[in-house]
């Protein structure tokens, strides 16, 4: 029979933010249901358990701090910490979000015996800091089984094995909450008693899930699995404890994502000419940064200097709440060898001229512009990547506007006189730029039109030029 | 400037999420920026115009108010109807309720038709114009101004507005020239959404609220400037001609319609044919008489029956009288209890017309309590019939009236303060997590801090600007309406179609309607409702009726109780606090205070009902009350005036009537503004409103030779009484219901808890609780059984094996198994053989699912025919026996044999019907030794006052009222009864976990005892949640 090892990762969102010390309280709970799901040493202190409403935990501890549960950032741990033990053990299959099965059998070839494997799995596995239950079995389902119980128990004797497993409640088994009552309402509620009836008299009275869980956990039925391969990219992100809102701030946490990043790349023998760095800005995009090294680099700590400097250069929007680090590539790029000039113009697509002005004149050089809805005329246009924007932002168009627009408005010096208006904007209070004018279209002795405005103590200025 | 404006467009806070004012803000600008007339024209809708019309009344304005509103056909016109007469708003209300009432709850779709329909009222136009810089708007307005001309060539308009925009020139041309084209005449109007310019954040925070969406994302749908307020008339002069501002005094002029001219018309068919109302009256009552007081009534009596039927005759309520006279009869006749309370109900007109129980006799004292003209209010009576059968009183005035005569009043829900913090953060952009995590947090009741405090302390920046514009938002935002809902039971009824006097629209409910107006509304116009209510404990008193009746052979009805005059039995029960079931006196607050309170009249147990209460208590009103009543505390008066207004009371204000009156006879209230008084008690939290009083009233009290400090301490009272206030009037209906249900409680108990049993839900406490109520008082209680049991509970007699006595018990009946429908039951009990069924086969082959036979199984229902309902399931289960050819093979497949834990049987009775008869939990954990020491319930009466005690139950209630100061009852149940303990706030925080987690809690603490009650005053709470998991290995809750 084949041995099989579950490791189960009750707190993988918990253990992925970005947490150095326990100072604070820390929950993480459940929109739908509204209940803890993952709290930290500091929260259980308090008396928070997972399962409790978010109304009792925060009366519970004051200054309670709350993430919302996302079962995305537990995929995509679960996957980067099946990538990193895939260089220890070899079939791995994920139970998303929370589990990896290792197939134990095969690899007791390649390491001296059981124990042995474990310790190389436990030793590697411990890098991540990840807090996690684990349980051999001699089938997927039982090893997932005695692992969410938390027997923490390595071994492979059958009988004990078989053992550990009757003792435990259906309760934490796999099945749905109504199959579980129902069996509990014949008096069945141990994995003992569910073995003891005949597969038969199951199926009498229970639906085909029933009958297949038993069959699979025991082994009588066989358990399909797709395992792990990993992927030739490398991407891992992490979410931070803090918002940051100084760059400053940022090398700490970066140097964790640059040495997996040396780990993987090192492991492989590469080098890469280009990293990506994703922040993700609260309530804004995301900021996305590429940093490059002309000779190709693997070395965490030079990558982080090569950042910093880029980083240093950058405005954020708003802070920052985790950051993602991409390799896309780890070949060396084909430098672009033409010249602007030398082929015929106006066969480059838009993004292929971009990335050619990019090439050329620097990435910050090149810049897109869009309309948006607000009405402040200083707001009413705002710069973007190159061609990030397409939606043509219907209501801003209508307005009579100036082609250009000064960066400041100047105090109006000569006379004019007023051919339309007032047009009166008086709005903007909410980021506390509020303003309060009336503008009007004017024309000056020598013909230019000008678009001018009085404020509200009647001080004139121009702001625009019509074409 | 001299001219003269009219502003013919505006909406007020009830076009939702548009308007960013209230209309009394609306008025009262308008007036001060001397407007001739202000038109509120609320989109497709007429509920803001008694506000404004009574803001008008009451700040006593010269503005002329305007009733009209505005409709959106399509995306392309938009028309304004004002109403020039009574004709004219008979036939907006007519249009309004069309567009309504085609749509679902909340919107409306006009049709053409209605606005071609429109004989009387006056158009004006919004044409689009083509700032938007489309020709297709222009040729729009093309096409509708030849319609509109077509369909109105007099009574039309184009209303000019100028908001200040980058258009407003060309749309002006716009406007002349569809002027010219069509020969319509131009008025200005301003399309006002505001009061004043500041309102604008406010009204951009609604319009990002109605897009779903935040400030800085709403962009195209926000206002660019603050136009859409009111405006000085020098500004208007500037924006536009004179002839279109002199227009609109000449639309305003026109409009002679004022809403004091609506009359409320009763229903005519009430009166026989040739007999005048109080003609009709006076004669019910003489008949009435004749019932009520069958050895003739003495010269007082009469005296006052003469004087109440004068005054209803001077204030034309006859009608009134005779509409509830109506309803009430019809419930006699149908066998629906009823009971009718409020100022008017008691009254002998009321008693004689059967509307209410009260033998006035008995409380003479009530009597100077009817309605008076001075007071200047509406009579008021409300109805309670029982909560089951009120469906019935409701379809019988469709049906009598028909829905265009009938429809409910609305009520008006408006932002409070969670839903306030909601939508403000939302549009702000506030994470709704931290939105949540605000609402959560914030004591609302905690006086020590106000929630802009609190907020603070929860983790807002104080300095940040979204924090200062969250807070001034929330506050702004309070109050303002949200949506109509439909008032519990208030009725208005007409004599002609109803749509004609007021819009109606559709509720949520199907088939109800509600009318744009709420009760407010409806005072202010004079207009008057019925309230029908429904009462559960009337419900519970009528089948305990029928029980004493099949049981003891003796007929009761609620009048026949209160006529047998004060029964010291019950009284003494009531000062026990032995009142699980009494209605009203049966929370946890009341139960403390009867020991104190010791009612032993009637008229005690209307001071009981009112005196618990938010109000009396945090006007500080019971302690000086009760130290009187103990003769500790000498009653004095400061005047022989407030003598005769709080006598018997013993000095003190404990009625909301009371505190009305005061200020009449102490501070010279006129009826008028004791009235507004009244009002503004009833909602003193909106706007301070109550303050405006306080000046009055202390210089009023003052002129009049009271000291200042008596004065002042009124003034606190009211606000204390704020809108917790009890009237008198309901209190003194309520008492009889207590009295009645008290003493059925101590005559016929068995009857009086199945009665109770069989009305759930309502009142205080569970099956669960009420059962083991009646347990303690010695009744039977049989389980439910396959060949026993009914549908609801019954009374049945039962041989007492050990005492070989035959007595009443009740057995419970199937109602109790959760999921069990009652049609299952019927079909159950119509194919039960008369000797009942034989096995589970039999039960399987009547014709109710497996679903219901299982539901039975887990309460336990089968055990008389398999033992447990572990095996009862098993067999049930099995599906193989449902194939036709199986069916006469017996279960060939193993037996199933699991014998149940006394602990799994508990969980399982809790899960089935939430109430076990078998070991309580406390009995079960000390068998097993896992509580430790501690005194059972029985067994504290032995305990010395302040003696220290450990005491274990399952927490089964656990209130804190916010009168309390910091305190929390908790309810511990343990296996011989409900102790009492009583957990100070400072106690609560130093041990939260324990205090807001634990199921089953151990407190260690001092007894106090209070004649025969007793308290436990926690000292330490032990969580001994935990210990029921050893039971079992399935971590499940059992309640």
């Amino acid at each position: 029979m084949t041995l099989w090892l579950y490791l189960h990762f009750p707190a993988l969102q918990l253990d992925s933010l970005y947490a150095t010390h326990e100072q604070h309280a820390l929950v993480i709970v459940d929109g739908h249901k509204n209940t803890i799901v993952q709290h930290n040493q500091t929260a259980h202190k308090h008396g928070i358990k997972n399962g409790m409403g978010l109304g009792t935990a925060a009366s519970l501890c004051h200054d309670l701090q709350v993430h919302p549960y996302k079962i995305a950032i537990e995929k995509e741990k679960l996957a980067e910490t099946a990538h990193w033990l895939y260089s220890v053990t070899a079939d791995i299959s994920l139970f998303e979000p929370n589990g990896i099965l290792l197939k134990v059998s095969n690899m007791l070839s390649l390491y001296k015996n059981l124990e042995h494997y474990w310790q190389t799995l436990h030793s590697h596995l411990s890098l991540l800091a990840l807090k996690y239950n684990f349980a051999t079995g001699y089938s997927p389902l039982a090893a997932r089984l005695l692992a969410k119980v938390g027997v923490n128990q390595i071994i492979s004797n059958q009988e004990n094995l078989v053992e550990h497993l009757h003792q435990q409640s259906l309760c934490h088994t796999e099945l749905s909450v109504a199959t579980i009552e129902k069996l509990r309402r014949v008096g069945i509620t141990t994995i003992s008693a569910l073995l003891n009836i005949t597969l038969t008299d199951l199926a009498k009275r229970f639906d085909l899930e029933l009958v297949n869980y038993v069959g699979r956990l025991t082994g009588q039925l066989k358990h399909p699995l797709n395992f792990y391969r990993p992927s030739e990219a490398f991407k891992h992100r992490l979410e931070l404890l803090f918002e940051i809102d100084n760059l400053q701030w940022l090398a700490k946490p970066l140097s964790i994502l640059l040495t997996k990043l040396e780990y993987f790349l090192k492991k492989r023998n590469l080098i890469t000419h280009e990293i990506t760095l994703l922040l993700h800005q609260r309530d804004h995009g995301d900021l996305e940064l590429t940093i490059h090294s002309a000779q190709g680099e693997y070395q965490s700590q030079k990558w982080l200097t090569l950042s910093q400097l880029t980083v240093e250069s950058i405005k954020l929007l708003a802070p920052v709440q985790s950051i993602t680090l991409l390799v896309k590539h780890s070949m060396p790029l084909n430098p672009l060898v033409e010249d602007l000039f030398s082929t015929a113009k106006g066969v480059y697509s838009p993004e292929e001229l971009v990335s050619v002005l990019q090439a050329k004149l620097g990435k910050q050089a090149v810049q897109g512009m869009h309309l948006t809805e607000d009405p402040r005329p200083e707001r009413s246009t705002e710069i973007c990547l190159p061609l990030s924007h397409t939606s043509y932002c219907q209501h801003q168009a209508y307005k009579l506007r100036p082609s250009l627009l000064l960066p400041r408005p100047q105090r109006l010096t000569e006379q004019v006189a007023i051919m339309q208006g007032p047009e009166r904007l008086a709005t903007g209070w909410w980021d506390g730029n509020p303003m309060a004018r009336d503008y009007f279209i004017a024309q000056t002795p020598n013909g230019r039109w000008l678009w001018i405005y009085r404020t509200a103590e009647k001080q004139w200025f121009l702001h625009g030029i019509f074409s | 400037m001299s001219g003269q404006y009219a502003e013919l467009f505006c909406q007020s806070n009830f076009s939702f999420l548009q308007g960013a004012s209230h209309a009394e803000e609306l008025v009262i600008q308008a007036d001060a920026l001397n407007y001739h007339a202000l038109a509120i024209t609320d989109e497709c809708s007429v509920a803001g115009v008694v506000r404004a019309y009574t803001a008008i009344k009451q700040h006593n304005l010269a503005l002329k108010l305007i009733v009209g509103s505005l409709f959106k056909l399509n995306s392309t016109l938009q028309v304004l109807v004002l109403c020039p007469n009574r004709r004219a708003y008979a036939e907006l209300c007519r249009i309004i309720t069309n567009a309504r009432r085609r749509a679902e709850k909340g919107a409306y779709a006009l049709s053409k038709w209605d606005l071609t329909s429109i004989n009387h009222g006056l158009l004006i136009w919004l044409p689009l114009g083509s700032d938007s810089g489309s020709d297709s708007n222009s040729s729009a307005d093309h096409e509708w101004g030849i319609w509109l001309k077509k369909h109105h060539h007099q009574r039309l308009w184009i209303g000019l507005q100028n908001h200040l925009s980058a258009y407003e020139k060309q749309y002006a041309q716009h406007c002349l020239n569809l002027s010219e084209t069509f020969d319509i005449p131009i008025t200005a109007c301003g399309g006002v959404l505001m009061h004043t310019t500041s309102r604008l954040p406010l009204q951009h925070t609604l319009t990002a609220i109605r897009y779903n969406t935040t400030v800085n994302k709403a962009g195209k749908h926000l206002l660019v400037n603050a136009e859409r307020s009111l405006r000085s008339k020098d500004t208007l002069e500037k924006l536009y001609r004179s002839q279109w501002l002199a227009e609109t005094i000449k639309i305003a002029k026109r409009c002679s319609f004022q809403l004091s001219e609506l009359q409320y018309e009763y229903p005519s068919e009430l009166i026989p044919i040739g007999k005048t109302p109080m003609g009709y009256l006076r004669e019910l009552v003489v008949q009435g008489i004749k019932t009520r007081f069958p050895d003739g009534i003495d010269d007082t009596i009469a005296a006052i029956i003469d004087k109440e039927l004068a005054l209803i005759e001077a204030l034309n309520y006859p009608f009134f009288f005779l509409t509830i006279h109506d309803i009430v009869m019809f419930a006699k006749a149908q066998g629906i209890l009823y009971q009718g309370r409020g100022s008017a109900a008691n009254s002998i007109v009321c008693y004689c017309l059967e509307i209410t129980a009260v033998d006035p006799q008995k409380i003479s004292v009530l009597l100077e309590r009817f309605i008076s003209k001075e007071r200047n209010e509406p009579p008021d009576i409300d109805v309670d019939f029982e909560h089951e059968r009120r469906e019935e009183v409701i379809q019988y005035i469709y049906q009598k009236y028909g829905r265009e005569r009938a429809a409910l009043a609305a009520t008006v829900i408006s932002y409070r303060f969670k839903s306030a913090v909601r939508d403000v953060g939302k549009a702000l952009g506030i994470a709704e997590t931290q939105l949540d995590f605000f609402i959560k947090n914030i004591n609302r009741r905690d006086k020590t801090s106000d929630w802009q405090t609190q907020i603070v302390d929860l983790g807002l920046n104080p300095g940040s600007l979204i924090s200062k514009q969250f807070i001034a938002l929330v506050n702004e935002i309070i109050s303002f309406p949200r949506h109509l809902s439909q008032h519990v039971g208030g009725f208005v009824i007409s004599s002609g179609p109803l749509y004609e006097l007021v819009p109606v629209e559709n509720a949520s409910m199907a088939d109800r309607t509600v009318i744009q107006w709420d009760k407010d509304d409806l005072e202010s116009l004079g207009l008057l409702k019925v309230d029908i209510l429904a009462l559960g404990m009337l419900t519970a008193l009528k089948k305990c009726f029928s029980l004493v009746e099949k049981f003891h052979q003796q007929r009761l009805t609620i009048a026949d109780i209160t006529r047998k005059q004060d029964d010291p039995n019950v009284y003494s029960m009531l000062q026990r606090a032995d009142t699980v079931g009494v209605f009203q006196i049966e929370s946890r607050a009341q139960m403390s205070m009867l020991p104190r309170l010791k009612p032993a009249t009637y008229y005690d147990l209307v001071i009981q009902i009112a005196i618990v209460r938010p109000g009396p208590i945090q006007g500080d009103m019971v302690h000086p009350f009760l130290k009187r009543r103990d003769g500790k505390e000498a009653i004095t008066y400061p005047s022989q005036a407030v003598k005769e207004v709080l006598s018997r009371t013993l000095g003190v204000p404990i009625f909301q009537e009371q505190v009305i009156k005061l200020a009449m006879v102490a501070a010279g209230f006129s009826g008028g503004e004791a009235d507004q008084l009244r009002r503004a008690m009833a909602k003193w939290n909106k706007n301070g409103e109550l303050l405006k009083f306080k000046a009055k009233l202390i210089d009023g009290m003052q002129v009049r030779g009271y000291n200042a400090e008596f004065a002042e301490r009124i003034f606190q009272q009211i606000c204390g009484f704020g809108e917790y206030g009890f009237p008198e009037s309901h209190s003194a209906s309520f008492a009889v219901l207590a009295y009645a249900s008290a003493w059925l409680k101590y005559y016929y108990p068995t009857a009086f808890y199945t009665a109770l049993l069989n009305s759930l839900p309502m009142g205080f406490y569970s099956a669960s609780q009420l059962v083991q109520d009646a347990r303690r008082h010695g009744i039977i209680i049989l389980p439910i059984c396959i060949n026993h049991s009914q549908y609801d509970h019954i009374v049945t007699r039962h041989n007492d094996k050990e005492t070989q006595t035959d007595t009443l018990a009740i057995r419970l009946g199937m109602r109790l198994i959760k999921g069990f429908s009652s049609k299952a039951a019927k079909t159950l009990i119509r194919h039960r053989p008369p000797s009942g069924f034989s096995d589970i086969k039999q039960l399987k082959n009547v014709a109710i699912n497996n679903k219901d036979i299982e539901l039975l199984a887990s309460a336990d229902a089968l055990k008389i025919l398999s033992g447990n309902r572990y095996s009862a399931r098993w067999s049930i289960m099995n599906t193989e026996n449902k194939l036709p050819l199986f069916a006469v093979e017996t279960d060939n497949s193993k037996q199933f044999n699991y014998s149940p834990s006394e602990f799994d049987t508990l969980i399982e009775d809790y899960a089935a019907t939430s109430l076990s008869l078998n070991t309580h939990p406390i009995t079960l954990l000390e068998s097993l030794n896992l509580l430790g020491r501690f005194t059972r319930m029985k067994d504290l009466t032995d305990k010395a006052h302040q003696s220290l005690v450990s005491v274990v139950g399952v927490v089964t209630g656990k209130q804190s009222p916010g009168t309390a100061g910091g305190v929390t009852f908790f309810t511990l149940e343990d296996d011989t009864g409900n102790i009492n303990v009583v957990v100070w706030a400072g106690t609560a925080r130093a041990q939260k976990q324990a205090y807001l987690t634990a199921k089953i809690l151990k407190v260690k603490g001092i007894l106090e005892r209070e004649g025969e009650v007793i308290h436990v005053i926690a000292g330490k709470l032990i969580d001994l949640s935990a210990e029921m998991d050893k039971l079992t290995s399935a971590s499940r809750d059992f309640h």
